[in-house]
């Protein structure tokens, strides 16, 4: 079955999916929430007594350990960076069995990163979007936090899988596969019965993180179902909607903390729904360009990549119709931060720099990505050189900075403290954003350097190649740095930080000004839009409008 | 308390070398030969260098929850 039938199926699947979540299952509706309820908590028996049921405990419980993973999937990275000028580095861990490669470390490190930070950054800020949006609570906080680690071990499963795929004879990946979907669906059924309770008509973020959510499992039925998953080019889809699951809940999770973060209503409701809609009817050029990966997920045998004339056309179009819900999210989400002027409001708010950086990158890396997936989508492969450093970007400078973002923007409200210091904050976004933009960017040139030379059948060592990998895994270092910064932040925040319900000092003076307002502004913003002076016109009390006439002596 | 550990370090050290010139340090001089070979790339000094931030964050969480 071709690649625009499948498509087609996917978007039937979304849709049938869709008016399920908003009119109910018929008569079952009542039925399946109590059961889902029962199955949630108390059918998990002892266990679910491990956790607590506080209020924001699952979200905070996720962002804590999104933000963890954060050291980890950047440590890893920067080893996969370096080993790609010194392969022997890390010789001295063959006594332990351990033959670390650049390429397995690399994936790995990209699979940390996405699982374990984004995917944990993102489930765990929609556990506090979805229930806030909707006017209601989290439908069991108990789960959602057990979930947490069960998650955190499938991320654990996933790193030791794309190191190690085999143990004893076993397929590894799939075991990965299998537990980050038992707490997927859970915190799926969790959502689903949030969305259920809700008391007011939920904004377009919130269904963009359920959506996104309910995306990732439904792709890869929908595939089994019309057929192509044992096929490269279904395989290379599946990966694809990987990336648009991840896309939806990452427009959702900006579009809230950019709003919340910056105090600004959402820009445009319209451009959110082209988001949002586009986002499902396009293919995201977010991902590894392979399918290889969900064929190891999955646990079937990789097929090799031979789309026919038909899926190529398609698939191009596709994919370069995915720019315009990534150009409508960018732009939404800056003109949101801007609000009414040309400042972005709270700069130093934790999580604005991240959020700011993120709207601001995605495009530019979402047309480098497009330039490479049809170089690879039609067969000419002259692009595939610089893959790695640019899916690296896409995870470095877009979605870790954007799931970063909308966390530390809903933390404090979720936890009920602050993070600790907003200076360590802002040192952090300097640390993780330079480094992994300068980075990444040198590591590019080195790629496009030895492209030049491979395609000039150059045999010899290309040295200045090398050594700009050098510099560019050095460069990368300010990330882990900066991880362990935020890290430390949060969690430190979470124990002694200034409580969520302080507010700011007001102000002992205040401006009596003659215009009705209708809402509080700020004199920077009266600037900004042109209309203030600073100079004080003085109108005599005693002045009319009748005319003058020379004093009568 | 670290400067004054770091000057009586340096006191001790250079006492040891009056004392018993050309000797071996005891402890120290057996323990360094089993990483020869081992910290052989500049990759190490960044890895030690995670390794403490690891540490700042379990010693940070360690001493938050067990404060007052």
């Amino acid at each position: 079955m071709g690649l625009i039938t499948s498509m087609a199926a996917f978007w039937l699947a979304i849709l049938v999916v869709f008016v399920l979540v908003n009119r109910g299952i018929w008569v079952f509706t009542d039925v399946s929430k109590s059961m889902s309820m029962f199955m949630l908590e108390k059918a998990l028996g002892p266990p679910i007594d491990f956790v607590e049921g506080k209020r924001g405990s699952a979200a905070t419980s996720w962002i804590i350990q999104g933000a963890l993973w954060l050291i980890p999937a950047s440590v890893i990275t920067f080893c996969g960076l370096w080993l790609s000028h010194d392969p022997e580095a890390l010789h001295s861990l063959s006594s332990w069995g351990l033959n670390p490669a650049s390429t397995s470390l690399i994936t790995s490190g990209f699979l940390v990163a996405v699982y374990g930070s984004v995917g944990m950054l993102l489930i765990g800020s929609s556990m506090h979007i979805v229930p806030e949006l909707g006017g209601t609570t989290l439908a069991t906080e108990k789960n959602a936090t057990l979930m947490s680690f069960v998650w955190t071990l499938a991320v654990f499963v996933m790193f030791i899988a794309a190191n190690k795929p085999e143990i004893l004879g076993i397929k590894v990946m799939p075991l990965a596969t299998l537990l980050s979907n038992l707490a997927l669906i859970a915190v799926i059924v969790n959502m689903l019965l949030t969305a259920a309770s809700r008391t007011k008509k939920m904004p377009l973020p919130a269904w963009m993180m359920i959506i996104g959510m309910i995306s990732a499992p439904v792709s890869v039925v929908v595939l089994a179902i019309t057929g192509p998953l044992d096929s490269g080019s279904g395989q290379w889809l599946a990966t694809r909607m990987g990336g648009t699951s991840f896309f939806l809940m990452m427009s959702g999770a900006i579009l809230y903390g950019a709003s919340r973060g910056s105090g600004n209503p959402l820009w445009s409701r319209s451009l959110a729904a082209v988001t949002m809609v586009g986002a499902i009817l396009t293919i995201n050029p977010a991902g590894l360009i392979e399918g290889e990966i969900a064929s190891d997920f999955l646990g079937i045998s990789a097929a090799s990549f031979e789309p026919s004339r038909n899926d190529i056309i398609a698939g191009s179009f596709l994919l370069a119709l995915s720019l315009i819900p990534i150009i409508a999210l960018s732009a939404n989400v800056l003109a949101t931060m801007r609000g009414d002027d040309v400042f972005i409001e709270n700069p130093d708010s934790p999580g604005m720099p991240e959020i700011n950086l993120a709207a601001f990158m995605a495009v530019p890396i979402a047309i480098g990505g497009l330039f490479v997936l049809t170089d690879h989508l039609t067969g000419t492969n002259e692009l595939t050189g610089i893959h790695t450093s640019l899916v690296l970007m896409g995870v470095w400078v877009v979605f870790v900075p954007a799931s970063l973002g909308a966390a530390l923007s809903i933390f404090p409200e979720a936890s009920g403290r602050n993070v600790l210091s907003v200076n360590r904050s802002r040192w952090a976004f300097w640390l993780m954003a330079g480094g992994a933009f300068s980075g990444l960017v040198f590591t590019m040139m080195a790629d496009f350097s030895d492209m030049a030379l491979l395609e000039a059948a150059i045999e010899e060592e290309n040295s200045t190649a090398s050594r700009i990998r050098v510099l560019g895994s050095i460069l990368f270092y300010g990330t882990v740095l900066g991880s362990i910064y935020h890290s430390l932040n949060i969690i430190s925040g979470s124990f002694r930080g200034a409580l969520a319900d302080e507010g700011p000092t007001p102000s002992s003076t205040s401006i009596s000004s003659p215009y009705k307002l209708t809402k509080e502004t700020t004199v920077r913003k009266i600037l900004a839009q042109r209309e203030g002076k600073l100079d004080t016109v003085v109108v005599p009390e005693s002045s009319t409008d009748v005319p003058g006439n020379p004093t009568e002596l | 308390m670290l400067v004054m550990g770091f000057v009586s370090t340096m006191v001790f050290l250079i006492l040891y070398g009056i004392l018993f010139p050309s000797s071996d340090l005891p402890v120290i001089s057996s323990v360094l030969p089993v990483f020869d070979g081992v910290f052989d790339s500049g990759i190490w000094f960044f890895i030690l260098g995670a390794m403490i931030g690891v540490f700042a964050i379990l010693g940070t969480m360690l001493t938050e929850a067990t404060s007052e």
